[in-house]
């Protein structure tokens, strides 16, 4: 089932153009994120497939259609857009009870989300005492009301220290891993690149390229390498049968090779010919290169 | 039916801890028995009738709505703007669509309870006006308390009308601040400056009357007694608009403002 599509999304500001045309299938089970740089459209894309931004061209569709239309599905739906949005006068139990009847919800084991989320002790403050950190964790408490199968995410770790990132990151991992779909915007590449399945980039409203993030990556493998003599080294990797590219880069030679071989191989080659390694690497292709790639070209 | 109770059960949840809405029922609970109480010390020569007249059958039910006029314009206005701007300014408007309420079912949600919220000022104003009317009135007779009793139904309308207009400010301008003091100032001078100056001038005296706030402000006018009333009208000058004028204005605008209220929060992006 697709979870969401999104056919020819257009959304313009004035002159600008936020969305421009954008076309996107997000199946079930999947961790699908858009990634981006900021002010690239990505925010206003989940706006506008949570109802509170109009679209001025396309259309979304929300399971199939099999939900309904309209606020209907969304209550399938847990979402944390940007900031936790909360009446800051109540309780964190109060909040959750506020979102468990707009999506009609009942028997909604509100203590248990509150001990999943480390507010349980906090329950009874009302919201404006908390931290930021709180703050994000009684959002994605309040996400998980009602059991959705599909989750949202807006920058999820936005603001957080770095112990409120690895959480966060974890939480969504562990969501994903009982099988719910997540759709997530970032644009911070690690981000995505550890925690989707899938990734559409975006640039100023416009998809650059989507896919797998495996698929997105080259396969290359690229090593880094240096000895004490990097010239001869240098003549003797380029005299091998297996390098396909040799580059200098601040006193490292970086060689890319051919398919199937690996570091070991380089090592020992270099070893039966007389040479000692002072540093050897392999450098993965990483996300942040592609996307660097993909953007600049356009 | 279902969904009414639907939504007004989403009101109560958000407003149950609201300190600010609970010190307003409050006051409006406190001040309304306690300001017509006040008006018993002043000076009214017995030529004209003594103060007693005022709070007794059927002339408390005209009093004391005046009172509640007063108390309706500040309170109600003010609840009217407060339910929606604290949903905007705690972005909870955006998290509550998020979460699944169609944008419809909230604006009705609203409605739904602006409703409640004058029905049961309205109940509590006739409750106060029986117990007023019940220990002043010398000698009781049925049909004396019940003459007056058609400014019930208009101070219904009168509730719901300065709430609609504080609600539709709230939905324009978004921010608690502003809305207030638009709402305050239109009604204390604005809608006053454009009825003397633009109205008058261009569509003439009795045009002047028919304004949002002033309609809604002569559903229970000052109680003007008889002897003056006589006066007024050898003058041939119209202070007030008549109970239908005013009813009917009344709800023209309110309807006005409740629909615009609609195609905003519809329309808009959040």
């Amino acid at each position: 089932m697709k979870i969401l599509q999104i056919n020819n999304l257009t959304k313009r500001y004035g002159r600008i153009t936020a969305v421009n045309g954008l076309n996107l299938d997000v199946e079930q089970g999947q961790i699908y994120g858009i990634l981006g740089p900021n002010g690239s459209g990505k925010t206003t894309t989940l706006g506008i497939v949570l109802g509170i931004i109009g679209a001025d061209a396309g259309s979304f569709q929300w399971f199939d259609g099999q939900q309904g239309s309209g606020a209907e599905p969304l209550r399938q739906v847990g979402s944390l857009l940007e900031t936790p949005n909360f009446y800051p006068y109540m309780n964190a139990l109060q909040n959750l009870e506020i979102v468990a009847h707009i999506k009609r919800t009942t028997n909604v084991e509100f203590d248990r989300l509150l001990t999943l989320v480390n507010l349980a002790h906090r329950k009874d403050a009302p919201f404006k005492t908390y931290s930021l950190g709180m703050k994000q964790r009684l959002a994605i408490a309040a996400t998980m009301v009602g059991d959705p199968s599909v989750l949202i995410f807006d920058e999820p770790t936005n603001g957080l220290d770095p112990t409120g990132i690895a959480e966060v990151r974890e939480t969504i991992l562990k969501i994903a891993s009982e099988g719910k779909t997540v759709f997530m915007a970032s644009h911070i590449l690690d981000e995505v690149e550890k925690i989707c399945s899938h990734v559409a980039i975006i640039k100023n409203g416009n998809l650059l390229a989507t896919g797998e993030v495996g698929g997105l990556l080259n396969k290359d493998v690229t090593i880094e390498l240096a000895a004490q003599n990097n010239e001869i080294l240098r003549g003797l990797l380029a005299e091998s049968n297996f390098v396909t590219k040799l580059d200098f880069e601040h006193n490292l030679l970086i060689i890319k090779v051919k398919e199937g071989i690996l570091i070991n191989d380089v090592s020992q080659f270099c070893f039966e010919k007389g040479i000692a390694l002072t540093h050897i690497s392999e450098r993965k292709n990483r996300l942040e290169d592609e996307f660097l790639k993909i953007t600049s070209k356009n | 039916m279902t969904n009414v109770i639907y939504l007004l059960k989403l009101e109560w949840l958000k407003v149950k801890t609201y300190v600010p809405f609970l010190v307003l029922m409050g006051m409006y609970a406190l001040l309304l028995p306690s300001f017509m109480s006040v008006g018993k010390n002043f000076p009214i020569p017995e030529q004209l009738g003594g103060v007693n007249v005022y709070y007794m059958f059927p002339a408390i039910w005209s009093s004391l709505a005046y009172v509640g006029n007063w108390l309706a314009y500040f309170i109600m206005g003010f609840v009217g703007v407060l339910i929606v701007t604290n949903e905007f300014s705690n972005r909870t408007l955006r998290q509550n669509i998020i979460s699944g309420i169609s944008r419809t079912d909230f604006y009705l949600s609203k409605v739904y309870f602006m409703l409640l919220i004058s029905l049961a000022a309205t109940l509590y104003y006739a409750f106060v006006a029986i117990a007023f009317g019940l220990i002043n009135t010398e000698t009781i007779f049925a049909s004396r308390v019940t003459e007056n009793i058609d400014f019930i139904p208009r101070y219904f309308l009168m509730c719901v009308s300065y709430m609609s207009m504080g609600f539709v400010l709230g939905v324009l301008f978004r921010k608690t601040g502003i809305a207030l003091f638009l709402y305050f100032s239109y009604i204390f001078f604005i809608e006053k400056i454009i009825r003397y100056t633009l109205i008058r001038k261009v569509f003439g005296m009795k045009a002047m009357l028919f304004a949002p706030a002033n309609a809604t402000s002569d559903l229970a006018p000052f109680p003007i007694p008889k002897m003056a009333k006589s006066f007024v009208e050898e003058a041939k000058f119209q202070f007030f608009l008549t109970p239908l004028e005013a009813t009917i204005a009344a709800l023209v605008f309110t309807i006005l403002f409740l629909y615009l209220a609609y195609y905003l929060l519809k329309t808009k992006d959040l």
